[in-house]
C-alpha cells in the first residue's frame, strides 16, 4: 500500500475545503446568481449559508476528531464517538428540554449536560483501582446507552405526535443554525479540542499499541487517558447538543484518512479534522439539493454518500479489514 | 542497578508480591523463574513503576523509582513485553522511532540522530532490512525483533524482557538469546528476563531468581537454583536435573508420574 505524502495531502485537502466552501455559498432551495453576491437582496440568505457551512465544517472537524481519539484509546477499530453513549444521553437531555423547556437554548444546553454527564457516568463505572480501563469503558457505555435510550422511548411515547416529529428531526441531525453565538460557542471547543490533540498525538500513537506499552515509553497513561476523554466528551457533545446525531462521520473518516496517509496521528490529527469538514459539507450540500426545497436529514445522507465511498476506498487500498 | 528492598506489590488489596530484597549489578544478566502466579509479571511491572509497591522500596541505578517520572524511568530502562498490540499499520522504523519518545521535543518528527539510532537499533537485532515493511505484515519473530529494537532506541542502561520467546521456534529462541549476551557482553546492557523454559534460563543467564508464591524461594547461579529438589516443591512436578554435555549447564526434564519408578 502506498501512501501519501502528508504535506501534499494536508494542502490538498485545505483547498478542496476551500473550494468546498465557495460552491456551498450558492448552493441551495434559493439560487443566488454570482453577480449579486454583493447585493442587499440575498444577504440574510448568505448570512444563514455560511453559519450552516461553518457549523458542517465544525461538526464534520469535531465527529472525526473524537472518533478517532477514540479509536485509539479504546484500542477499538469499530469505536466511534457516540460509543460511550454520549448521543443517547444528549438525545435525553434535549428531550427534555423540548418537552418540559421548550425548546430553544435549554434543548441545546441540555443536550450538552447530558453528553458530558454519560461520559462522566461510563467513567466512574469503568474504574478499577483509580485506572479508567478501555474495556470496561466500552461495556458500561453499553449499559448507559441502553439505559438511557430506554429512557428517550419512555418520554417519545409520552409525547405529542407534534412533539414527536419534532424530537425525531432533531435525533435526525440538523445543521441548521440561526445564531452566530452558538456557532462561536461550537468553534472554540472544536477548536480547543483540536489543539490539545495535536499536543498530545504522539502519546496517542503509543496508547494505540496498549497502556503498559505507553507507560514504557514514558507516557503517564491515566493523565493522559483522562484528557483525552474529555475532549473526546465535550467535542462530541457539544456538536450534538447543536446538530443532534449525526453518524458515520466519526467512525469512518478516520479510517478513510488512515489509509491515504497512514496511522501516524501526528499527521493523522489534522488531516482527519479536515477530511470530516469535507465529507460533512459534501454531505450538506447534498441534503440541500437532492429533494429541494425539502431537506434530506443529514444523518441520512451521511451514511447513504458515505458507505459506498468507503467501500470503494477499502477495495482499493487494502484487501484486510483488520488484523 | 536495580535495588528491590522489602517490597511487597500487588493489584487492588490483593498482595502478589511479598517481601522482595534482591539487586542486580550493572551489566548483570537475571532470569526471574517460577510458576504462573508466581508473581514474575508484578515484579516487572513494579521495576518498571508501572504499577507502585505498596510497601519497600525500589531503587534504579541509586534513584528513588518513586521520585522519577515515567519519562526519567523510559530514559534508564526498556522493556519488552508480551502484550504490544498493532491494530494500527505503523512502519517498522516508525515503531522503532517510538522508543526516542522519552528523549525527544513532543512535535519532533525524529532528527537525523534520532533515525541514525533507530536504525542501529535495528541493524543491532539483525532487522534492518525490515524498515519500510508494514508491522502486521511480519511473523511473530521478525515482529518481536522490532520490539526488541525500540527498547533499544530508548538506550537503555536496564532491559526487562516479559517471556520474549514466547512464539518463537527454537532457532528464533536462540537468536533472540545470543543478540541479548552480545549486548549484554559488548555495551554492557543490564539484562532481566522472565523465562517459563528453564533450560534457556540454564543456559543464557548469569544468575536466576526464583519465585514461589509471590516469595522469592531462591537465588543464585543456575547451578544453585536449578536443583531437583527445588524445582520439584516449587513447580511440585517431578524432574530430573542433567548437566547440558557441551555447557554443563544443568538442565530440566520433565517427568510423567507413571515412569517414576
Amino acid at each position: 500500500m502506498k501512501r501519501i505524502k502528508p504535506a501534499g495531502f494536508i494542502l490538498i485537502l485545505s483547498l478542496l475545503l476551500f473550494i468546498l466552501v465557495l460552491v456551498s455559498f450558492f448552493i441551495g432551495p434559493v439560487k443566488i446568481p454570482f453577480y449579486s453576491v454583493l447585493s442587499d437582496r440575498y444577504l440574510d440568505i448568505l448570512k444563514l449559508r455560511s453559519l450552516r457551512i461553518i457549523l458542517a465544517i465544525l461538526a464534520g472537524a469535531g465527529l472525526s476528531l473524537s472518533g478517532l481519539i477514540l479509536q485509539a484509546v479504546l484500542r477499538n477499530p469499530l469505536a466511534e464517538p457516540y460509543i460511550l453513549g454520549v448521543s443517547s444521553g444528549s438525545g435525553l437531555g434535549a428531550v427534555i428540554g423540548l418537552l418540559f423547556f421548550s425548546g430553544g437554548i435549554a434543548a441545546n444546553a441540555l443536550a450538552f449536560t447530558g453528553g458530558v454527564i454519560t461520559i462522566l457516568i461510563v467513567c466512574a463505572l469503568a474504574r478499577v483501582d483509580n485506572r479508567i480501563s478501555p474495556e470496561n469503558m466500552i461495556i458500561s457505555g453499553i449499559l448507559v446507552n441502553a439505559l438511557f435510550s430506554s429512557l428517550l422511548m419512555f418520554f417519545i411515547s409520552g409525547s405529542s405526535s407534534a412533539r414527536i416529529h419534532s424530537i425525531i428531526w432533531w435525533l435526525l441531525g440538523n445543521l441548521q443554525v440561526y445564531k452566530l453565538s452558538h456557532v462561536i460557542m461550537v468553534g472554540l471547543v472544536v477548536l480547543a479540542g483540536f489543539l490539545i490533540t495535536t499536543i498530545f498525538s504522539r502519546e496517542l500513537n503509543a496508547i494505540s499499541m496498549g497502556e503498559e506499552e505507553a507507560m514504557h515509553l514514558g507516557v503517564d497513561i491515566e493523565k493522559v487517558k483522562r484528557i483525552f476523554l474529555l475532549v473526546s466528551a465535550l467535542v462530541t457533545s457539544i456538536v450534538v447538543s447543536m446538530c443532534g446525531i449525526i453518524g458515520f462521520v466519526g467512525l469512518m473518516m478516520p479510517h478513510l484518512t488512515r489509509r491515504l496517509v497512514g496511522p501516524d496521528h501526528r499527521i493523522l490529527v489534522i488531516s482527519s479534522v479536515l477530511t470530516g469538514s469535507i465529507f460533512l459539507l459534501l454531505c450538506d450540500a447534498f441534503s440541500r439539493t437532492v429533494m429541494a426545497p425539502r431537506e434530506v436529514p443529514i444523518g441520512v445522507v451521511t451514511a447513504f454518500i458515505g458507505v459506498p465511498f468507503f467501500v470503494y476506498i477499502l477495495r482499493r487500498t487494502r484487501k484486510v479489514y483488520f488484523k | 542497578m536495580l535495588d528491590f528492598l522489602n517490597v511487597s506489590s500487588g493489584y487492588g488489596k490483593k498482595e502478589a508480591l511479598m517481601d522482595i530484597t534482591f539487586s542486580i549489578k550493572r551489566g548483570g544478566f537475571l532470569g526471574v523463574i517460577g510458576p504462573n502466579g508466581s508473581g514474575k509479571s508484578t515484579l516487572l511491572r513494579t521495576a518498571t513503576r508501572v504499577i507502585r509497591p505498596f510497601k519497600g522500596e525500589v531503587r534504579l541505578g541509586n534513584k528513588k523509582i518513586e521520585e522519577m517520572t515515567l519519562r526519567q524511568i523510559a530514559r534508564i530502562v526498556g522493556v519488552v513485553s508480551q502484550d504490544a498490540l498493532f491494530i494500527f499499520p505503523f512502519k517498522v522504523i516508525d515503531i522503532v522511532l517510538m522508543g526516542r519518545i522519552p528523549y525527544v521535543n513532543r512535535f519532533s518528527f525524529g532528527s537525523k540522530e534520532d533515525l541514525r539510532i533507530a536504525s542501529e537499533a535495528l541493524d543491532a537485532v539483525d532487522a534492518l532490512r525490515l524498515r519500510g515493511r508494514f508491522i502486521d505484515e511480519l511473523s511473530a519473530g521478525e515482529a518481536q525483533r522490532v520490539i526488541i529494537a525500540r527498547a533499544l532506541a530508548q538506550k537503555p542502561q536496564i532491559l526487562f524482557m516479559d517471556e520474549p520467546t514466547t512464539h518463537l521456534d527454537i532457532s528464533h529462541q536462540v537468536e533472540v538469546f545470543s543478540l541479548l549476551r552480545r549486548l549484554n557482553k559488548g555495551s554492557g546492557l543490564t539484562v532481566v528476563t522472565i523465562l517459563h523454559d528453564l533450560n534457556l534460563a540454564s543456559e543464557y543467564c548469569d544468575e536466576l531468581l526464583l519465585l514461589k508464591e509471590g516469595r522469592i524461594r531462591s537465588q543464585g547461579t543456575p547451578d544453585e537454583v536449578l536443583s531437583y529438589g527445588l524445582i520439584e516443591e516449587v513447580y511440585k512436578t517431578p524432574v530430573i536435573v542433567k548437566k547440558n554435555p557441551l555447557t554443563s549447564r544443568p538442565h530440566v526434564f520433565t517427568v510423567k508420574p507413571c515412569n517414576i519408578p
